[in-house]
């Protein structure tokens, strides 16, 4: 359905309100300032030179040219990972105080449990680096790191299940139908490389767990030129890409020739701007022909970042080879690349699952870092390793001396980022002694989202799209920017 | 002290009794004019009766303004005007109800000279009276521009002029003597000196007054001139006596300035900004002492459109680095780059901030141009075939924080330039010639510098 107040057909009622109350402003403009009626700069040479973005500049210096988030989809449990807690071993297997709980929501996964009882790590934390950072075992690689690294331990969400969350941290609402922060970016800056998609999605392959919709990436009601393209594993990286048998790129390029001037004629008929989104994406396809081979194409990587990345990165679709593709997206100067690695459910069997999961993304996550590193990326590429909600401090099912699960909780948890614009060896914000409630500096995910824009150098309170009658922006009504742990 | 408080107690009607002699004399002056106008030949008996109870009103208006000036609340010099002024007024005013009773007794010439006389003195008077209560600009703060400009009087309003950065504010001369001057040099300067106060230099400033010094550096709460400012505004030792007290704002920047040692040299950059003075200095004087990169601190004329379109059509991708910055992000992609587009630059050397041309052709000579680039903050060289003798041409970029030569053919020698560099902070030299151990030994000799080397 069409809902774009663009192409509404003007009534006579319309063009009458319209016509105007024009007038009467571009008398009133004129009165005011007599060289206003006539345009002063020329905005298309700029916005061509800008990259294309709504934005044309951005609002302030940009901090951060790039984004590769790592996104840990299920829910890393913060407890057995980051969030240090002595006394959840000391009261392992008592019932979870009513004082601590206060009441909160909890889901119907573990609200019918007889107890609650506090389930301690069984994981051995120790503090790494100069910054004394927290971090347990399970993640050696990342750990040596962590002076890198800034920390956000007091992030929470609203949301309680999967879909919700993560919806909510990639566009900002619970309800789906909303951009994604990568189209936002994309739509409000541009391209830096127009051979290459501004946003760029990269899904592990053979990871289940909970449903991961390409929704999360989509572009809501923004052109639809500003949805995430996903890479995948295997011949067709990006499907639909290759020129069918027989056709060759000379042929594609005069048939899309053709098409473009029938879809001008069709659009100046009626003015549906999703026709010349559509004509964006048909043009980017035929440049990806070229420029998405040579991405995919690592054979000029050199051994030594095969074994930095570990063993994994050879096997395509793995969470270790994406790594190797984001940093060669980011290269290009792609601008948000977003990285999905499913499977840190553990509602049971923690202690054995969430090694799997860290042995398949610690590694990688490292030697990314260090990676962009020691190219001097860093200096404006940023990182960040985060899933959409925590985990309980007490056990959902039974607690066993080595097995335990974690039910979803949104009242905190943990993410961390490197790069550009940010404290390094920062940790931000505090849990209580429980793990389960914020007791300083909490960032809600729209803080998150207004601090990760204002690092890409826009105020995210200006940058907006009127949809339905009103404008939306990321954070919609909310969100603060978290001057503390910027640089 | 009881006469004193009941004087004051009398000099307090002033203001009610300061304005009947205007109606009164306004209005005797005006019935006169009405009946030469009409030609009217008696003259309205009502003329001296108005000038006798103007005369008696001025009296009365000038002995409560007596008293009330004796407090020694007001600013001397105007003070002085107002009160002799007045009384001359009254004898004005009696001379003029004199005349008038007996009118024909006098030329018309004396009559309307009396009345002119004594409505000029009334209007000089009554602004005077009016400036000593509600201060010098309390006129001509709200009036349209062009009539303050024909007035010279200070538009300024509360409006600060804009300082520039911290290193070069000077936080006496520019933070602090405004807020004496506004406050407190009108009674305690070179002219007038209450309670043997000169705050007018910085020797009388630090001689301090009767009472001894009034500033203990260091050490606000021991200050007298602090202890005064913050006392409670009824206190008969407040100040300042009259007029506006020191706002919020003010208070503090003067306990900032005492605290951190009260210098009259040093500037904002060289002492400690507490974190509750930033606020205080970000908001009253749009000082922003949170540290800032070099690009952000910039302040030239936004490169002309033309000249950036010029530099597009060379092959540049060109970026502002936002909108009210007007300096450049230049990148060049690809490997066919000459000298004379990369010379295309020196345009725009002052603009150009973040230069990439990592992965080009550059050549070593080459960079002689952008070594003029006096902004420059962020160089990528990586990937290239520079060598040490295109690093030597970049010695005299004093700005540059961040230079990537990872994946060039730079050697040891090339560290000897790179220490030339005093604002570096960041330098990648993976995937080059230079030896790790160097490297590490330059990084330890300069705290400031990370020499990122990488692995492998």
């Amino acid at each position: 359905m069409c809902t774009h107040n663009e192409n509404k057909n003007y009534t006579r009622r319309d063009f009458l309100t319209k016509t105007s109350l024009g007038m009467g402003a571009l008398s009133m403009a004129s009165m005011l300032d007599p060289m206003g009626v006539f345009a002063k700069e020329k905005p298309l040479v700029h916005t061509a030179m800008e990259g294309g973005g709504i934005l044309g500049k951005p609002h302030f210096p940009a901090k951060v040219k790039r984004v590769i988030y790592l996104f840990q989809s299920g829910a890393p449990s913060q407890l057995d990972l980051f969030d240090h807690k002595p006394l959840l071993n000391k009261m392992n297997g008592q019932d979870l105080p009513d004082s601590v709980q206060q009441g909160q929501r909890l889901t119907g996964m573990s609200s019918g449990q007889a107890s609650l009882p506090i389930a301690g790590s069984i994981f051995d934390f120790k503090q790494h680096g100069q910054s004394g950072a927290w971090m347990s075992d399970l993640m050696p690689h990342t750990a040596k790191i962590v002076d890198e690294l800034c920390f956000i331990k007091s992030m929470y969400t609203e949301a309680i299940n999967h879909d919700p969350a993560v919806t909510f941290l990639q566009t900002g609402s619970q309800l789906p139908g909303r951009p994604s922060i990568g189209s936002w970016v994309s739509y409000g800056l541009g391209s830096d490389n127009k051979n290459l998609p501004e946003f760029v999605v990269l899904v592990t392959k053979d990871k289940y767990g909970q449903p991961l919709y390409s929704r999360s990436w989509g572009n809501g009601f923004l052109p639809s030129q500003h949805q995430g393209v996903q890479f995948r594993a295997g011949k067709d990286p990006v499907l639909y890409l290759t020129n069918p048998p027989g056709i060759d790129g000379n042929s594609r390029r005069e048939q899309l020739d053709h098409l473009q001037q029938l879809e001008k004629l069709n659009h100046r008929d009626v003015g549906d701007p999703e026709i010349l989104a559509r004509m964006a994406q048909y043009e980017m396809a035929f440049r990806m022909q070229t420029s998405v081979p040579e991405i995919m194409d690592t054979q000029d990587e050199s051994d030594h970042i095969y074994k930095m990345y570990g063993e994994d990165s050879k096997k395509p679709g793995t969470f270790a080879a994406n790594c190797i593709l984001a940093r060669r997206l980011a290269e290009r100067d792609v601008k948000f690349i977003q990285l999905y690695h499913q499977g840190w459910d553990q509602h049971g069997n923690l202690p054995s699952a969430i090694k799997v999961q860290c042995r398949e993304t610690d590694q990688a996550t490292a030697a990314l870092i260090t990676d962009l590193k020691q190219r001097g990326m860093l200096e404006d590429t940023l990182v960040i390793w985060g899933g959409e909600f925590g985990r309980t401090n007490y056990s959902q099912g039974q607690l066993t001396p080595d097995n335990f699960g974690r039910d979803h909780h949104p009242k905190c948890f943990t993410i961390f980022m490197a790069g550009a614009g940010i404290k390094k060896g920062f940790t931000f914000g505090a849990t209580d002694e429980f793990g389960y409630n914020v007791i300083q500096d909490p960032v809600h995910v729209h803080d998150f989202q207004a601090t990760l824009m204002h690092l890409l150098g826009v105020d995210h309170e200006r940058l907006t799209f009127k949809f339905q009658g009103r404008r939306y922006r990321l954070t919609d009504v909310h969100g603060h920017v978290v001057k503390d742990i910027l640089a | 002290m009881i006469a004193l408080d009941f004087s004051t107690f009398l000099g307090r009607f002033h203001p009610l009794f300061v304005h009947l002699p205007i109606g009164f004399l306004i209005l005797a002056i005006l019935l006169e004019w009405y009946g030469n106008a009409k030609k009217i030949e008696k003259k309205s008996r009502l003329i001296p009766y108005a000038w006798f109870l103007g005369a008696i009103s001025a009296f009365a208006a000038a002995l409560c303004g007596w008293f009330l000036g004796e407090t020694g609340l007001y600013e001397e010099d105007n003070l002085f005007v107002h009160r002799w002024l007045g009384v001359a007024l009254v004898g004005v005013a009696f001379a003029g109800w004199w005349i008038k009773k007996k009118p024909e007794n006098y030329s018309s010439l004396l009559q309307n000279g009396i009345n002119v006389l004594l409505l000029l003195m009334m209007f000089v008077e009554g602004h005077k009276g009016g400036n000593l209560t509600h201060g010098d600009t309390y006129l001509t703060e709200y009036a349209p521009e062009p009539i303050q400009k024909i007035l010279g009087a200070n538009t300024g309003k509360d409006s600060l002029p804009p300082l520039g950065n911290p290193d070069s504010v000077v936080v006496y001369r520019d933070l602090i003597l405004p807020i004496f001057e506004s406050k407190c040099i009108g009674c305690h300067g070179s002219e007038v000196q209450r309670g043997g106060l000169d705050m007018g230099s910085v020797e009388t400033f630090l001689e301090g007054g009767d009472g001894g010094p009034i500033l203990a550096s260091g050490n606000s709460i021991e200050s007298e001139l602090f202890r005064r400012i913050t006392l409670p505004q009824r206190n008969i030792k407040f100040m300042p006596p009259t007029g506006d007290a020191l706002t919020y704002d003010e208070i503090k920047t003067v306990e900032w300035w005492i605290d951190q040692g009260g210098s009259f040299e040093d500037r904002v950059s060289a002492v400690e900004v507490t974190e509750n003075i930033k606020p205080v200095l970000l908001r009253r004087y749009g000082l922003d002492t949170e540290p800032k990169p070099w690009y952000e601190m910039v302040s030239i004329p936004p490169l002309d459109s033309l000249e950036l379109v010029a530099l597009q059509e060379h092959g540049f991708t060109v970026k502002s680095l936002g909108a009210e910055n007007p300096l450049l992000d230049v990148k060049y992609s690809g490997n066919s780059l000459t000298q004379e587009q990369l010379g295309q630059l020196e345009k725009a050397k002052d603009h150009i901030t973040w230069l990439s041309l990592a992965g080009t052709n550059v050549e070593d000579n080459w960079l002689a141009v952008v070594g003029n680039f006096s902004n420059l903050t962020r160089l990528q060289l990586e990937k290239t075939s520079i060598s040490d003798k295109g690093v030597a041409h970049l010695s005299a970029l004093e700005h540059l924080e961040a230079l990537n030569l990872y994946g060039t053919n730079v050697t040891d020698s090339c560290l000897g330039d790179l220490q030339k560099l005093e604002g570096l902070k960041r330098v990648y030299l993976w995937g080059t010639r230079v030896d790790p151990d160097a490297a590490k030994n330059m990084e330890e000799n300069n705290e400031d510098l990370e020499v990122v080397i990488g692995q492998g």
